[in-house]
């Protein structure tokens, strides 16, 4: 478990020092957190809230900081196999003790974490912007946020996040370059998008409890997706990638 | 000692190796040489256990690294062919990030950093960060990373490639100093395109073609394998006639490789530049000077890249 350690250190430096990548984190996080507030504010000073609308946001809820968190995991995550293989830094890290499964684990676990870090800010800020938008339009009958909703909230943004991760380090680690690393992961991205309009638009709700459920099926896809990357992960694979093999 | 048996290897339908087999021996230099897609890199790769090879073995004290390739990983150095820098940390910090890498203790690799760095005249980029370097200076860091866990094995692929020749000298002087000092009783196994470099810091050689062995051994070795006969220089006090040195070149079976004035470059056996130098006296021309010209690597790598050539389009 050493080797994890040292990777999610590096990983850290990589993006703390690289100076183009930590505005595009810090842009997504601060706009992720603003927006939400802004949106809320701008509803009550223009008289717009209305329960049908408050209704539509706790239902985005679900959805809103797994977005973020699926974006942030997405574009580390992307950076991850085929921007070090681009750099020409992959083949040093290889030639080290560390094993192919401690660096995939530790870029993983590293992209993974920074995701569910960054989706609490976001979820906070969703929720309180909900809250006071739900007292505005008197809904003071509704409990918000109930503990299932909270519980739904987080099982979804986690289960998802850790999906996609693990989906798209491992294209990550299978393609050529960065790019197509990048492209891949905003194509995962775009179902969740979707999703996000259809809610918004048609008023689609879905249970707290499917999504419970759902999450929990998707945590044991990521689990299978995991075992059989890390069964067949090697050197070669991490140095040359699928594609050029 | 490494001991090579056997490699073959091929991506999809390129075979890249056809049987490598060569011994790189404990606490000497061995080049390994070749024309662009000969399979250095890919031979080098399997010794570092970053590829699988198909077929074929690589013995490092007697664990065969192919099926074990962990005990490669602690105990060699690397520096690639072409190879990245994370750019945004400063030398200090990149190479403590491999001293944990390789298992270093937060002490060790503090001195063992300051060290390298001092040896490598590096001290004052120490906390620059690597992006400002010159490509010399990378090249110095990744020498500094390849042997800071004090490694048994050196694997260098094209270190000197891409410099300037003052920087490339400059490394060159580096690894000279280095072979006496930080580098004596290690196995270090370079691969290069400069077969000058090659000849002035390598023990032995393995001459890759194809994918496959033509030479190994020492120099002298390759000079017997190829068949090249020493060249000799003969100063004349006169020109000899056209037409008698004709006759002694089919007579006594010496090669005239160069004329100029009175100078005269012969190819024999050492044996019968004895006899040329007496036709030469009865011919009437006193010798002035008599001196042996040494073969280059590059001299011989190209009369056997030639005959390879020839044989293949025979």
């Amino acid at each position: 478990m050493g080797g994890v350690g040292i990777i999610i250190t590096k990983e850290l430096l990589h993006v703390v020092k690289n100076k183009s990548l930590l505005a595009q984190l810090i842009f997504i996080l601060v706009f992720s957190v603003v927006f939400p507030q802004i949106f809320a504010y701008s509803m009550i000073n223009y008289e717009r809230v209305t329960p049908q609308k408050v209704f539509t946001l706790i239902e985005l809820g679900k959805y809103y900081p797994l977005m973020i968190g699926v974006l942030f995991a997405s574009i580390l995550a992307g950076e991850s196999f085929a921007g070090e293989r681009e750099r020409k830094t992959m083949e040093i890290l290889a030639a080290t003790p560390l094993s192919a499964k401690s660096i995939f684990i530790g870029k993983l676990l590293f992209s993974i974490l920074i995701a569910l870090l960054l989706e609490i800010p976001t979820f906070m800020s969703f929720t309180s912007a909900v809250y006071h938008l739900k007292d505005t339009a008197q809904l003071n009958n509704i409990e918000f946020p109930t503990s299932t909703y909270l519980l739904a909230c987080t099982l979804s943004s986690w289960s998802l996040t850790i999906l996609v991760t693990t989906v798209v380090i491992t294209a990550s680690l299978l393609v050529k370059t960065k790019a197509a690393a990048t492209t891949f992961a905003f194509t995962v991205l775009l179902p969740i998008a979707l999703l996000i309009t259809a809610v918004s638009l048609y008023n689609i709700t879905i249970s707290d409890e499917l999504i419970i459920a759902i999450s929990a099926l998707f945590l044991i896809v990521s689990i299978t997706v995991l075992s059989l990357i890390l069964k067949h992960i090697s050197k070669e694979l991490m140095i040359l990638g699928f594609m050029r093999r | 000692m490494i001991k090579v048996k056997d490699l073959k290897k091929s991506f999809g339908t390129v075979n890249v190796l056809k049987g490598v087999s060569f011994i790189a021996r404990e606490k000497r230099v061995h080049g390994l040489i070749g024309h662009n897609g000969a399979g250095k890199t890919t031979t080098l790769r399997i010794i570092l256990g970053l590829l699988k090879p198909d077929h074929g073995s690589v013995i490092v004290n007697g664990y065969d690294v192919t099926k074990r390739p962990e005990i490669i990983w602690r105990k060699s150095g690397y520096v690639a062919e072409e190879e990245g820098y994370y750019d945004y940390l400063n030398a200090y910090e990149y190479l403590e990030f491999f001293a944990k890498a390789y298992g270093l203790t937060k002490h060790e690799a503090y001195k063992r950093i300051k060290n390298l760095l001092e040896m490598l005249g590096m001290e004052d980029y120490a906390h620059r960060k690597i992006i400002t370097y010159s490509r010399g200076m990378r090249r110095r860091l990744a020498l500094a990373r390849a042997l800071l866990h004090n490694p048994e094995i050196l694997i260098l692929d094209e270190l000197m490639s891409g410099l300037s020749p003052e920087v490339a000298k400059e490394i060159r002087d580096l690894i000279l100093n280095l072979a006496k000092g930080e580098l004596a009783g290690k196995t270090v196994l370079i691969s290069s395109h400069n077969l000058w470099e090659v000849e002035q810091i390598c023990d032995d050689i393995t001459i890759l073609y194809k994918g496959r062995v033509v030479f190994t051994g020492t120099l002298e070795e390759l000079k017997s394998t190829v068949g090249i006969r020493p060249r000799f220089r003969i100063r004349l006090s006169h020109p000899i006639n056209p037409e008698i040195l004709n006759d002694l070149q089919s007579s006594l079976n010496f090669k005239l490789i160069n004329i100029n004035n009175t100078e005269y470059t012969i190819e024999c056996g050492e044996e019968t530049v004895m006899k040329v130098l007496n036709e030469f006296s009865k011919a009437g021309a006193n010798i002035l000077s008599l001196s042996e010209e040494k073969m280059s690597l590059n001299d011989i790598y190209n009369e056997l890249w030639r005959r390879l050539k020839w044989e293949e389009w025979e």
